[in-house]
């Protein structure tokens, strides 16, 4: 365990340090929110009736970022497969899964940095936490869900992809169709009949939707079930296989 | 002049190559802008169609100019990767003309777009986009958005050329990309936005080359939009290029 946090720690200062994850993690998120509110707050909300479009869009975007910041994370863990980092590692007295958790586990901080930058700027566009403290807490902690969810699936694509062009496309594809198809740029009834049903199953809108009545208020049993399962159902696929692929370059 | 004809064909030649050799590269023109047009289709469509603004009609263009943005973004990774590597000096070593290596990645990067928008502009009609102007303005179309790509690629360029690394390139050139094109008349009517940032968002240069694409396709005053359009272009291009060519001479001193 302290191997992990260990490398959780590394994972962590190295956000700070590279002008690249800065960007992608503070700078590109608002620049996302100013941009699409100016561009599409007004078509929305007349759409909608009224409700802000800043409430819509802060959960999506903190979704948005961990999915964004962990193609970056995923290119790292690529590098250190091929530079050798990781296979000096595996030559140490160390659990396989340690280098990869402590990384993945590094991302949450992302996460949370993601929600501070996001709901501080999106208040201005009429974000608020109303549903309170507590669901606010959930709301960092779901963020966190998210990213390492997210993580393992970046992970155990880093331990599989042939080189970084390989591995920056489809993940950029993935991700782009994960978030415009999800109920969190727009309302179900915006997208055309065929779509709605991949709209509602999409896991990103398990995640959006959870954050969004984190912050507004609402049921939260279901939506907080569904999101569990897709949790618990990322980190133990991807995660495993991802350690598998970590275990098996040592052999 | 003839020795800058020759060298930069053959350099021309050159980036051509490296274009379709990379898979990245060819995914980023072709498969990208589809992606984007079937996305921002899927999801705004019925919310833009319900306030008059007509996406059948109009988006193509708008994906027409943002995949020359991704030619631009592409060239500025791939200058980052030429002066890192060494060979910008190195070709400065030889006997080539001095402006070569800046023309001939011009030339490369519009061939790249012409693929690139020759596709978008087919989906765009296959998904409902008329030439309600006359189809003897389509050339003139191609010819408006090749005329943007050679303008945002010597502005990128800048960019790569200064960039630390070419990752470090792709994500500085997505900080004016991002603004330019989401705060353009592109996927919303000008009225939409909120009335401070009307005026940047109908005078910069990526909102009046898209408006006046929209014109050569039947929707606006060809003359009036086309006029501003060209003439933005040509500034940027003629600033850009100079301050281009110098970044080059100034490599081999």
């Amino acid at each position: 365990m302290s191997a992990v946090l260990l490398f959780a720690g590394r994972a962590v200062r190295r956000i700070g340090r590279s002008p690249d994850v800065v960007v992608s993690t503070v700078i590109f998120p608002l620049l996302l929110l100013l941009t699409l509110h100016a561009v599409f707050s007004s078509a929305v909300e007349s759409f909608e009736g009224g409700a802000a479009y800043g409430q819509r869009l802060v959960p999506t975007l903190v979704f948005s970022g961990v999915m964004f910041g962990a193609i970056g994370t995923s290119t790292g863990i690529l590098t250190e497969l091929e530079n050798g980092w990781i296979d000096r590692l595996r030559s140490m007295p160390l659990n396989p899964f340690s280098p990869l958790a402590g990384t993945i586990l590094g991302e949450t901080v992302r996460a949370v940095v993601a929600v501070a930058v996001l709901a501080g700027v999106g208040y201005a566009f009429d974000f608020r936490f109303d549903a309170g403290v507590l669901p606010a807490i959930g709301f960092v902690i779901v963020a966190m869900l998210a990213a390492i969810s997210v993580g393992c699936v970046g992970a155990y694509l880093a331990t599989i992809a042939s080189s970084r062009e390989a591995l920056l496309g489809p993940l950029n594809a993935v991700f782009l169709l994960l978030l415009f198809l999800s109920r969190g740029m727009v309302p179900l009834e915006a997208y055309p009949g065929w779509v709605q049903p991949v709209v509602e199953h999409n896991p990103a809108t398990a995640y959006v939707g959870l954050l969004d009545r984190l912050a507004r208020g609402g049921a939260l049993w279901s939506s907080a079930l569904t999101v569990a399962a897709w949790t618990l159902g990322f980190v133990i696929v991807f995660g495993v296989l991802a350690g598998r692929r970590m275990a098996a370059r040592g052999e | 002049m003839s020795a800058l004809v020759t060298d930069g064909s053959i350099l021309g030649g050159r980036a051509v190559v490296r274009i379709v050799r990379n898979p990245a590269s060819v995914i980023s023109a072709t498969v990208m802008p589809l992606l984007f047009f079937a996305l921002f289709n899927l999801v705004m469509r019925r919310i833009m169609d319900a306030r008059g603004f007509d996406y059948a009609q109009l988006l193509p263009s708008t994906v027409v100019v943002q995949a020359m943005l991704f030619t631009a973004m592409a060239s500025a990774y791939n200058i980052a990767d030429d002066k890192l590597s060494g060979i910008v000096g190195r070709f400065r070593s030889m006997p080539i003309h001095p402006l070569a290596q800046l023309v001939g990645r011009a030339a490369g990067d519009v061939i790249r777009a012409f693929f690139s928008l020759v596709l978008v502009l087919a989906v765009g009609v296959l998904a409902g986009m008329r030439f309600d102007a006359g189809l003897v303005w389509i050339p003139a179309y191609i010819g408006l958005g090749l005329l943007f790509v050679l303008a945002a690629s010597l502005v990128m360029g800048l960019i790569g050329f200064s960039a630390s690394s070419p990752e470090a390139a792709v994500s500085i050139a997505s900080i004016p990309y991002l603004p330019l094109l989401m705060l353009s008349t592109g996927f919303a009517p000008l009225e939409d936005f909120p009335g401070w940032l009307q005026p940047f968002v109908e005078y910069q240069p990526v909102s009046v080359t898209i408006d006046a694409l929209r014109a050569l396709a039947g929707d606006g005053d060809i003359a009036a939009t086309v006029g501003q359009a060209v003439v933005w272009l040509v500034a940027l291009i003629v600033a850009f290029a100079l301050v281009g060519a110098r970044q080059y001479r100034k490599v081999a001193s």
